[in-house]
């Protein structure tokens, strides 16, 4: 079983992108039970891999003491907000309905993959082959 | 005797042929005889009944029990336990969550701390849960789950420890312990901010003093205010 999450938390991490996402805020108190989820979540979202597909991105703590409940808010860029309240969700919960809204407003949905032409690839070697007169 | 050989090739599984290749793939089937023998003395081994996530359970189980050693277990707990009790004979230990960073970005964070005279600390959080129970350090179990470092500090210098926090960002400051008291992230940052315990004495004596300074002005006030007023007579009559 933990094969499994392990499994499809990498699936999901790999995949993973945040163009749509302007902001996202971690709120929580560490003091409190059900953390572990939303600070497991806030470290695979600032892998560097990840926050390189969306420079623009703010990712924001507000570390309180005063019991709240762990919550995070992502604001798109469309407008659109989306709030998770953590407390009885997992990583891999939160990871998978976070995807599955990035991957809906991804800009680059209808784009094709990117193509490698000759010119890009051999343009260093004609360059040096080429013989000055 | 060659006949004594070939018979006793056609009885042996063993016998090979020299200079052929091993034949693994293709067994030959064994003698009649021989077949006869492994089907009489073939184990007759009971059906097991139980479901199939109890069988799973107990696979699982061997499994998890081939890699543990009660040696190790003993060498884990003593390490924790030593490494704590060393961890917390500085003045602050302060929790932070720490985020992946890249292994340079790592190097930069950590000179930062050692040019504000701190250390840094990784600490196996199942290991420390167990270190802790059962003493002093017991309340501090909620801040060990998921990635976690503590930063050290012989001497109490909270408001450096605040400045190079602010200066990274890949640390987030979670609570910690201060001089044996469990403080939390606000109450952290709060404590920065006080002046020195010198400044706090000398602020404590005036308003102690302050009080006494006041009463006695209140009941030399006539005195003073009669004297000033007969040294102003004097004057004016000696100039007239």
């Amino acid at each position: 079983m933990a094969f499994a999450l392990r499994k499809a938390t990498t699936y999901l991490v790999k995949r993973m992108h945040l163009r749509p996402v302007k902001k996202i805020q971690f709120t929580f108190d560490p003091y409190m039970k059900n953390v572990t989820s939303i600070r497991d979540v806030a470290s695979t979202l600032h892998r560097p891999e990840i926050l390189e597909t969306n420079q623009g991105t703010i990712l924001k703590f507000d570390i309180k003491s005063d019991r709240t409940e762990p919550r995070i808010d992502v604001d798109f860029n469309d407008g659109e907000k989306l709030v998770f309240k953590t407390r009885n969700l997992s990583q891999l919960e939160i990871l998978d309905y976070l995807f599955e809204y990035v991957e809906e407003k991804d800009p680059r949905k209808n784009e094709g993959p990117e193509l490698a032409t000759k010119a890009s690839k051999g343009g260093g070697k004609g360059g040096k082959g080429k013989k000055r007169k | 005797m060659a006949f004594i050989w070939q018979t006793l090739r056609m009885f042996s599984t063993t016998h090979q042929s020299m200079g052929t290749k091993i034949n693994i793939q293709k067994p030959r089937m064994p003698w009649i005889e021989r077949r006869i023998l492994n089907s009489v003395t073939e184990p007759l081994v009971p059906p097991d009944l139980r479901s199939l996530p109890q069988k799973c359970l107990e696979k699982h189980l061997i499994k998890q029990n081939a890699y543990k050693s009660e040696l190790q277990e003993a060498y884990e707990a003593f390490s924790t336990k030593d490494t704590f009790e060393k961890l917390f004979e500085h003045k602050i230990v302060a929790i932070c969550h720490i985020l992946p960073m890249t292994s340079r970005d790592f190097f930069q964070v950590r000179v930062k701390m050692h040019n504000a005279g701190m250390k840094l600390k990784f600490v196996n959080n199942i290991l420390a849960k167990a270190a802790i129970q059962k003493s002093k350090l017991q309340n501090l179990e909620l801040y060990l789950t998921s990635h976690n470092v503590f930063i050290l500090c012989e001497e109490t210098k909270l408001a450096q420890l605040m400045l190079a926090l602010k200066k990274t960002p890949e640390l987030q400051l979670l609570g910690g312990l201060v001089e044996d008291r469990i403080l939390s992230r606000a109450k952290m940052q709060e404590a920065a901010k006080l002046p020195s315990l010198d400044v706090m004495r000398g602020e404590l004596l005036t308003i102690l003093s302050t009080s006494a300074c006041k009463t006695s002005s209140l009941l030399g006030k006539h005195q003073t205010e009669l004297s000033s007023i007969l040294t102003q007579l004097v004057k004016e009559r000696s100039i007239c």
